[in-house]
């Protein structure tokens, strides 16, 4: 299994995307380098978003470790900026964990400042982690959601996610509220093959 | 562009390449997004895949009345025996599109006469995207760019309401790309 990103995919960053609503946004990978600029995101957010934070990065320590984790592959983090200015909007990333029976799961989860939340850039940072996970040879992602992120289940869903399991009272957020945990999982391969079988059914279908 | 109220279109190419999608694709995009009208016929080699694999599809203003095509308008070439077999019958004056890393058309001036080529690395745009699969939808983008007989969001939404759930962002982004590809190397719309 290969660690970090692979140089074709460093080649494809900077790059730029429309969002739904025809503005343009940069992406690209984020590197320790830039733990200002994601604390500065993190201490954006507004409170009712910081409270569901897996981690609070917003504290420079976590953050610092959650950083660490870029360089030995064990995470690869992918952000949305601003096209002027350059500021970090949104950011998404992708735990890989390289060994034990886990070794083909992915872990996905994101954050966005909310006045982008209707814009796509949240889909948009997902499928690029989606393609390195393939590249990656993940055969599987997940994305643990809490019971009331209603629009980004849904997001999931659209995205060929589906329920696998709930964890009752699992997540503690920051205020202490207890909350179930929706587990969300999508099999790429899976995915991938029902496109290759739509094609052969169509040009071979069975003798009747 | 102008839009072209009808159209006969032959897409060729191997099995597996997606060929009867690229013309379901085509046929939906008429029939079901611009409320017009379009039929399709298929045919097979007698080979598993890798076989030839052939899509005939009319597109029209008005009703069809005959589903075959004897000289197409357009012809998609996704493989060299597709183009050695119906590149004869390609009407002057038509269309040929091809996949120009699968088919070598040789000599621009040994085309029948009044033809255009309009060629798109589309194997290696799929590869880009790390999924070669998508082969098929890059050439839609690309022949909805070069060879306008719908809108590019008629076009768009077929193929997002064509492929499986799931899968729809990265198709979207193939035919983009071939979309692009069509319009910045011939000219059209973006």
């Amino acid at each position: 299994m290969k660690l970090g990103l692979d140089q074709g995919f460093q080649g494809q960053y900077p790059d730029r995307r429309v969002l739904n609503n025809d503005v343009e946004v940069m992406i690209r990978p984020l590197v320790a380098d830039d733990e200002d600029q994601l604390l500065a995101f993190y201490r954006d957010l507004p409170p009712e978003t910081r409270l569901r934070l897996r981690q609070d990065n917003s504290n420079r320590k976590i953050l610092q470790r959650f950083l660490e984790e870029i360089p030995l592959g064990r995470m690869v983090t992918m952000g949305g900026f601003e096209v002027e200015g350059e500021k970090l909007v949104g950011e998404c990333s992708l735990r890989i964990m390289h060994h034990g029976w886990a070794r083909h799961v992915g872990e996905l989860k994101y954050s966005l400042m909310p006045k982008w939340s209707p814009t796509g850039l949240g889909g948009i940072l997902i499928m690029e982690l989606v393609e390195v996970a393939s590249s990656q040879g993940l055969d599987k992602l997940v994305y643990q959601v809490l019971d009331d992120q209603v629009r980004l289940k849904k997001m999931l869903q659209e995205m060929g996610f589906v329920q696998e399991a709930i964890l009752r009272d699992h997540a503690t957020d920051l205020s202490g509220k207890k909350h179930d945990i929706y587990i969300m999982s999508n099999y790429m391969a899976e995915l991938w093959r029902k496109m290759e079988d739509m094609i052969m059914y169509q040009e071979f279908p069975p003798l009747p | 562009m102008e839009i072209q109220s009808s159209s006969r279109w032959r897409i060729a190419g191997f099995g597996g390449q997606g060929v009867i999608l690229s013309g379901m694709i085509l046929g939906r995009a008429v029939s079901i997004f611009e409320n017009r009208h379009a039929t399709m016929m298929q045919s097979f080699g007698p080979e598993a895949r890798g076989g030839a694999c052939s899509a005939q599809v009319t597109l029209s203003d008005e009703q069809i009345l005959y589903p075959y095509v004897k000289k197409p308008d357009v012809l998609v070439a996704m493989s060299q025996q597709a183009l050695g077999l119906y590149l004869p019958l390609l009407r002057p004056g038509g269309k040929l599109i091809y996949e120009e890393d699968l088919v070598d058309i040789g000599d621009q001036g040994d085309l029948p006469e009044g033809v255009t080529a309009y060629g798109v690395p589309a194997t290696k745009i799929a590869e880009k995207l790390r999924r070669r699969i998508v082969l098929n939808i890059v050439m839609v983008g690309f022949f909805s760019a070069v060879a306008p007989v719908v809108s590019r969001e008629s076009a768009r939404k077929a193929v997002l309401y064509s492929v499986p759930k799931g899968t729809e962002a990265l198709n979207g982004r193939a035919y983009d790309m071939g979309y692009k590809y069509g319009v910045d190397t011939y000219g059209g719309e973006s």
